[in-house]
């Protein structure tokens, strides 16, 4: 009985309630993923390795809290606003938002990653839901960013690296922040460069984090850093 | 209007069928403190909870559909793999710990002995994945799980979802570890002043030892306080288990473990997060004679636990008292037959 007064009150909210309170659009944001001036490619499994060459099998990451400012005033905000961006999947690239139609903005924030709280509130759905690859089994926490691929500077099996840069414990919190200048457009596109991010960092020696902590919190920060609006 | 109201309610009625579950009430012993687990983001239904109680007994959560939870956690010995002090799963593996009891765990807010779990919906994740538990993966799992008609229709009479989430799958499992709720030992029945029911006089001066002794870290009415201490248990020299500080990277956790609930102790032998010891009077004589000094010991450890033979003897007395039968045998948490017979 209480499901039917429930549904019985959704419904007539659906058919009472007036047009939109604000007018929207729809304004697409698109992550270009790079590897240098090349457009990022995952390798498939098995891909011949060369010399001095990367490979990249695994690109995933979350952005989350997207926000838009003008003069460092809030404009608009996305509610639950979390999403999982893979390099292998071209669709999951381009976020389509509901701003309102009449929005000034100069620019954008966004984490990179998932905030503490939502790593301690238990199962999620959606771009949460701890099968998606992006949630650690054997210890609670979202990874907020995932990079794995071979180098033949990495000494280990199949010469292969893995980035699993995650953490939400204060002590190692590891979600970033990343505001950028933008134009007023009709559509934003945030470019990544993949090369730039393993630039600084020496294969032979780093090349599998997959736990909570300093390296980990250090990397993440190198990671935001390298978003960017410019062409 | 007056049409257009009919033909809402009706539509509302139909949709209202599709969501039929039933409301199951989580009843908190008197005197308790408020549950951890949040029930406002996985509101209990008795589909969710028999869905979540057939994933708990089904070894399809295994990489070769041998173990399943029970397999470590067997209600009769409340749910701990009695016996065994460090657990095996697939293909014979030996794991690093003993497994723990599974009851009140709505009151728990970290899980594992190390703590390493943050939430009971996330639990589950450990062992599946553990190469020396259940050896799989949770998208492995899920899996399965859409190829099995049993599943996607259990799935849907739960959640009016047949297509099987990560979310509704932990969700489920934890419905079920919820309703493990052991408040009816005879210890509980005197607490309440049930009549006819008392300790003996060992017992009595047993519970008086507990209150001096124990009480602290083994806080009533869940005899734990869900925290983390060091009490004094020497390195073992194979295992190099730190606990906690692993964890947390702080050295003033290391050796910390999971303080566990004294409920139902007769049956959860062995005792301790390596299973070192087998018997309740070996745990006393730990306490009483074998602390392993260390600076992260617990301060209440420091000055030493005095106990006569005697005291032990009516201490133990004292422990057997939280036994809960009724608990231990219930059977709306044992395999569920019908559900595997369809």
């Amino acid at each position: 009985m209480k499901c039917f007064v429930v549904t019985l009150i959704c419904v007539a909210a659906f058919f009472c309630s007036p047009s939109a309170a604000q007018d929207t659009k729809k304004l697409p944001i698109t992550f270009v993923l790079t590897y240098g001036l090349q457009p990022l490619n995952i390798a498939y499994e098995n891909e011949p390795l060369n010399k001095d060459s990367t490979l990249i099998q695994a690109c995933r990451f979350y952005i989350s809290a997207i926000e838009f400012y003008e003069d460092d005033r809030l404009q608009w905000k996305e509610s639950n606003s979390y999403h999982l961006l893979d390099a292998a999947t071209a669709a999951t690239l381009q976020l389509l938002l509901n701003v309102p139609e009449k929005i000034h903005y100069s620019s954008i924030k966004f984490r990179l990653g998932i905030d503490s709280t939502t790593n301690v509130s238990g199962a999620m759905g959606g771009d949460l839901d701890p099968s998606k690859g992006m949630y650690w089994s054997w210890q609670s926490g979202y990874i907020n960013f995932k990079l794995e691929g071979r180098n033949t500077k990495c000494p280990g099996r199949n010469n292969e690296f893995h980035f699993h840069l995650g953490g939400y414990a204060s002590s190692f919190a590891s979600m970033q922040t990343v505001a950028l200048t933008t134009e007023n457009t009709n559509s934003i596109a945030i470019q990544f460069d993949v090369q730039q991010f393993l630039s600084g960092i020496d294969l032979t020696t780093q090349n599998n984090i997959m736990i909570p902590g300093n390296d980990a919190v250090i990397l993440s920060k190198k990671a935001a850093s390298i978003f960017t609006t410019k062409k | 209007m007056k049409k257009a109201i009919v033909v809402l309610s009706v539509i509302c009625f139909i949709a209202a069928s599709f969501c039929s579950d039933v409301a199951y009430h989580f009843r908190k012993p008197g005197g308790w403190p408020a549950p951890v687990y949040d029930f406002s983001k996985n509101p209990l239904s008795k589909e969710k909870i028999l869905l979540g109680r057939a994933l708990f007994h089904d070894p399809i959560l295994s990489a070769d559909s041998t173990i399943s939870c029970t397999s470590c956690h067997l209600q009769y010995t409340a749910f701990t793999h009695v016996d065994h002090a460090l657990s095996h799963g697939i293909n014979g593996n030996i794991g690093t710990r003993n497994s723990p009891t599974l009851m009140n765990m709505a009151w728990g807010k970290l899980f594992m002995w190390d703590g390493a779990v943050n939430h009971l919906d996330m639990q589950p994740l450990a062992p599946i994945a553990h190469p020396a538990e259940m050896g799989s993966g949770l998208d492995t799992v899920l899996y399965k799980l859409r190829l099995s008609h049993r599943y996607r229709s259990l799935f849907y009479q739960a959640f009016a979802d047949s297509t099987i989430t990560g979310e509704h799958f932990l969700k489920a499992i934890s419905q079920f570890m919820l309703t493990l709720i052991s408040a009816n030992s005879r210890y509980d029945k005197v607490m309440r002043h049930e009549p006819g029911i008392t300790f003996t006089s060992q017992e009595k001066n047993g519970y008086k030892l507990f209150r001096k002794n124990c009480a602290s870290c083994h806080r009533e009415p869940l005899f734990t306080t869900n925290g983390f201490a060091n009490n004094g248990l020497s390195v073992d020299t194979i295992l190099h288990d730190f606990g906690r500080g692993i964890i947390t990277h702080s050295s003033g956790d290391s050796q910390h473990f999971k303080i566990p609930t004294l409920r139902n102790i007769e049956f959860s032998y062995p005792y301790m997060h390596d299973g070192r010891f087998r018997k309740l009077q070996d745990v006393i004589n730990h306490y009483t004679s074998g602390i392993t000094e260390h600076n992260t010991l617990s301060k209440e450890l420091k000055k030493g636990i005095k106990l006569s033979s005697n005291e032990k003897v009516d201490l133990i007395a004292f422990l057997l008292t939280l036994t809960d039968k009724d608990f231990l045998f219930d059977t709306s948490f044992s395999y569920p037959h019908h559900v595997f017979r369809q």
